[in-house]
């Protein structure tokens, strides 16, 4: 049996997980999905990467930055898939909806939406790599 | 009681050739496990509209997770299988059929219908240059082909595919364009004389989706649900005529039966079948056998009743590129919720010099799942959410199917524990041939670019063909004649994909059902005049 931290670390991990995503707290639905399937998954993974994902739930506070970097330097598989999963559960709520589908047409709107995120992607990334570095992850 | 004749499977061979049998007047056994979807909800509006006012966890991802298997498990599935509803036509596909994936993707079904409750919906004509390795002409296959179309209901249009695509009569009319579509079929309009120099030609698609009320069903609405839900009225799948013939009291429909072996008497074939529920074993007598399993499944029923662990057969499946074609004036642009989830338009790449043709499925990018879409951007997790929403309005997917070659030939073996063996190398895609590709579209107006195709590992296409080929004059195990008979194994018939070991750059399935007919009409004829020389 790998070892997790209790009830609470699945409670926290969704918080955190679906804030860096959506920016917002997490619904109860979500959570309650989300720990279902978290307990699932969890033991698909080594206990060497379920402790170096539980210390960056812990300790890292963006956790977008840490994603995008894990994902570039193939580490904290983890992180990277419960991040997806995430996002598969996130788009089932009505309120999410308009952050997956474009209802309004607006080519200027859309431009600088992506302009905007390219560049601060790039500033995560970077971030992401330091903090990876700095906690040995 | 002997039957006339047993079918094995229930897909779209197995089904065309019942509707065969019945009209010649012959009430077939139909052998199947016989999967049906396990929730019969239908919805009644645009998924899309649906999902702005309702939780959709239990529509999208299912209460047992199916949605998130291609990414939680190593063995992805065909992404419209993900969908919880569509999960009855891969379940036990697995336990029933074991199969060893070396490379080579394999999907099997025992749903009633087979994986044709899953199918693009493309249903083409084969030319005679595509039946070349055959020992058939497109003119044996005409009158089954008419009939089919008027048994199906086929949407299409009288184009420049029309060459490739054979005969219109019957057809429904075409259905409409996505916007995206309608511009670059203009575009295509305006520089025709340029791309029909270069040996490409664009046009509507051939599909079995109705543009209209007919036979009792009703035309396609724009509901998102396609790609979602099964048994949609307007899309035509091979159960609607099983379950008429069944209704009509036509064939007999014998399910919960997996098809193991067949051993012979003096004068008639027995079928040894595992009741899926008991594990007991059952057995049915025919005087002629009808194997309609699909190209692996029937492979192994035949490997295993000769208990050969040794053979390889061969395997052949679709090369399959995806190509993104990019409209950069559609970034920010309102998603289209009402645009079709097949194909819209197909494009044909004629290359003489080469002798290669290839067929692309231009299609929007509608998948009722935006999530599935997260996994292919680089980006944070914000931003990747950012591109889905503003990007994607964008963006169209051709699907660029490759003909089969010897070159990009797997092999199938089954091993003495009953576990399927499945080897491919990866195949082999000619690398000027995709920058060709990517220079049309470019013409067209769409950016895209060779770094940004995404090949599909071998089987992807589940396009499976060649394991027992049918060739003029069979001289060896596992080949069979004109007729389907299996090679020293009279009364034995293989119907279905495991009959042409060479499959072109389009979808097949309705050259294997017609084919599938054919032989039911050459083997009712042969059941008569046996019936008129007894009497």
């Amino acid at each position: 049996m790998l070892a997790r931290f209790d009830k609470n670390m699945y409670e926290s991990e969704a918080e955190k997980i679906y804030k860096a995503i959506f920016d917002t707290e997490v619904p109860e639905s979500i959570q309650k999905q989300f720990n279902i399937i978290s307990e699932r998954i969890d033991f698909l993974f080594n206990s060497e990467e379920i402790k170096k994902y539980n210390k960056s739930i812990l300790q890292i506070h963006d956790l977008e930055a840490l994603e995008v970097a894990a994902r570039y330097m193939k580490k904290l598989p983890l992180l990277t898939l419960k991040f997806k999963i995430m996002v598969y559960l996130g788009e089932t709520l009505p309120e999410n909806y308009p952050k997956y589908i474009n209802e309004n047409d607006s080519f200027f709107t859309g431009f600088i939406s992506l302009f905007y995120s390219l560049i601060r992607t790039s500033y995560k990334l970077v971030k992401g790599i330091i903090l990876i570095v700095i906690n040995r992850l | 009681m002997i039957y006339d004749i047993i079918i094995v499977g229930s897909g779209p061979t197995g089904v065309a050739s019942a509707l065969g049998f019945v009209e010649n007047g012959i009430r077939p056994l139909i052998l199947d496990v016989g999967y049906e979807p396990e929730n019969a909800e239908v919805m009644n509006e645009n998924l899309f509209d649906y999902r702005k006012n309702h939780n959709s966890f239990r529509l999208m991802i299912g209460e047992d997770y199916e949605a998130l298997h291609n990414l939680i498990y190593k063995k992805t599935i065909f992404p419209k299988l993900i969908s919880p509803y569509m999960r009855f036509v891969i379940r036990n596909a697995e336990k029933f059929s074991p199969a060893d994936e070396n490379g080579f993707m394999v999907i099997q079904s025992f749903a009633m219908g087979g994986l044709a409750n899953a199918w693009g919906a493309s249903l083409y004509r084969a030319m005679d240059d595509e039946l070349r390795y055959t020992p058939l002409k497109s003119s044996d296959l005409l009158p089954y082909y008419d009939r089919l179309t008027e048994e199906i209901g086929i949407s299409g249009d009288e184009d420049d595919l029309t060459p490739f695509y054979g005969s219109t009569k019957g057809l429904l009319p075409p259905l409409g364009l996505s916007k995206k579509c309608s511009i670059l079929y203009s575009r295509y309009k305006k520089k025709k004389r340029w791309l029909n120099d270069h040996g490409v030609y664009m046009g509507k698609p051939r599909l079995c989706v109705l543009s209209k009320d007919y036979d009792n069903r009703p035309g396609y609405r724009p509901d998102g649900l396609e790609s979602w839900f099964p048994h949609l009225p307007y899309v035509y799948t091979p159960v609607y005529t099983l379950q008429k013939l069944i209704k009509q009291d036509k064939v007999i429909y014998h399910k919960s039966v997996l098809v193991k072996f067949w051993t012979r008497e003096r004068d008639y074939l027995v079928v040894h079948a595992e009741d899926i529920n008991s594990g007991s074993m059952h057995k049915f007598q025919c005087k002629k056998l009808v194997l309609a399993g699909g190209t692996i499944n029937t492979a192994k029923i035949v490997l295993n009743t000769k208990k050969d662990f040794t053979t390889k057969l061969p395997i052949f499946d679709n090369g399959l590129a995806q190509v993104p074609l990019i409209f950069p004036f559609f970034i920010g642009r309102k998603f289209e919720t009402d645009t079709m989830g097949f194909e819209s338009l197909d494009i044909v790449f004629d290359f003489h010099d080469r002798n290669l043709r290839l067929k692309g499925s231009i299609l929007e990018l509608n998948f009722p799942l935006r999530s599935v879409f997260y996994d292919m951007l680089p980006f944070s997790g914000r931003t990747n959410l950012v591109f889905i929403k503003y990007f994607l309005p964008a963006v169209l997917v051709v699907l660029l199917y490759f003909p089969s070659s010897i070159e990009n030939a797997g092999y199938l073996r089954l091993r003495d524990n009953g576990t399927l063996e499945v080897y491919s190398q990866p195949y082999k895609f000619d690398k000027e041939v995709i920058k060709m590709v990517s220079r049309v579209f470019c013409k067209l107006g769409a950016l895209t670019h060779p770094l940004l195709i995404k090949f599909a590992q071998p089987g992807f296409a589940i396009h499976y063909a060649g394991t027992l080929p049918m060739v003029e004059n069979p001289v060896k195990d596992y080949q069979c004649n004109k007729f389907g008979e299996l090679y020293k194994e009279p009364n034995v018939y293989v119907v279905d994909g495991s009959l042409f070991s060479y499959i072109p750059a389009k979808n097949f399935s309705f050259t294997l059902m017609a084919n599938a007919m054919r032989i039911a009409d050459h083997i009712s004829g042969m059941l008569k005049s046996n019936e008129e020389g007894i009497n």
